[in-house]
């Protein structure tokens, strides 16, 4: 990844735009699935990326200062799903019943769960989005708390306390929606 | 559902990975941000300069009118300058050292109190 860190650099400081393809074939995909865990939600998800790289078009001079250009976008992106945030208080947000699932099965071969993926989808889009984020990087995105910490600015005893917390709710939605 | 299967059952699934179609929506009008931003330094540049122009003249304004003191029949008068008297003088029709006599002397005409305001005239017991 430094290698292709340091081809970013060089085409920004060249001011050659295909550092934004580079940038998009590298982290794209794992911010969006980091904003996908955020919003539980597609939309949502790929809307906030499209801001991230608009934001990065433009302030792109600033990713020439960042220690490590993945912590930096992620950080950027972080950014983005707080103004996000501040612009749903002034829009309605999306319904619980509207949203499409943002999981899959694991196994390719069993494509007969949608059902289980709305709702587990559901229940995880209606925790906290901060307990939500946790459960979310844990499973989808195999990283470990101190991981965690570095992206989400939190120490690894948040991290680990919001999962704990996080797996209890969404034990008791799951549960709720299995009796319903 | 304890803890465990409930663990069990969320490594059952894995997220939805990235539209291939996004790159196609995002890309293009990042670039042309991108390429957008690289006038932005001449347009920034006229601005700064029209910043530094006003700020140029306000500072010239400020030491015009500021801070140089004239003696009137035992009072110091500060600040005051031309641009000040000419635009009592313009405003108020009136003489400006009549004017600031009278104000000298009659503290509580709401007046002169105004014209104290507007121009920051402090009197000072010389």
């Amino acid at each position: 990844m430094q290698g292709v860190e340091q081809q970013i650099v060089t085409l920004i400081e060249a001011n050659d735009p295909r550092a934004l393809e580079l940038i998009y074939d590298t982290y794209a995909d794992q911010i969006y699935g980091f904003l996908l865990g955020r919003f539980s939600d597609r939309r949502e998800a790929e809307e906030v990326l499209h801001r991230l790289f608009l934001a990065i078009a433009t302030n792109r001079e600033k990713l020439l200062k960042a220690k490590r250009l993945a912590d930096y976008l992620f950080i950027m992106a972080r950014n983005e799903v707080m103004d996000y945030y501040r612009e749903l208080k002034r829009h309605p947000q999306i319904s619980l019943e509207t949203m499409e699932p943002v999981l899959v099965s694991a196994d390719d071969n069993e494509t007969n769960r949608q059902e289980e993926t709305k709702s587990l989808s559901q229940a995880l889009k209606a925790l906290p989005a901060d307990q939500r984020i946790v459960i979310w990087l844990k499973f989808y995105m195999d990283k470990s708390f101190i991981a965690m910490s570095k992206m989400l600015g939190i120490s690894q005893n948040t991290a680990a306390s919001r999962y704990r917390y996080g797996m209890e709710k969404l034990k008791t939605l799951l549960c709720k929606e299995q009796e319903s | 559902m304890n803890f465990d299967e409930l663990e069990n059952f969320l490594k059952q699934f894995k997220r939805k990975p990235i539209p291939a179609s996004m790159r196609d929506r995002i890309l293009p009008a990042a670039k042309a941000a991108w390429l957008a931003g690289e006038s932005q330094p001449s347009t920034y540049g006229w601005l700064w300069a029209l910043a530094a122009c006003i700020a140029l003249a306000v500072v010239a304004v400020r030491v015009e009118d500021g801070f140089t003191k004239q003696s009137l029949a035992g009072i110091s008068v500060t600040p005051r300058s031309d641009t000040v008297k000419e635009a009592i003088e313009d405003e108020y029709h009136l003489d400006y050292h009549v004017r600031l006599a009278a104000m000298s002397e009659n503290t509580g005409d709401m007046n002169s109190f105004r014209i104290l305001q507007k121009y920051r005239i402090r009197f000072v017991e010389s």
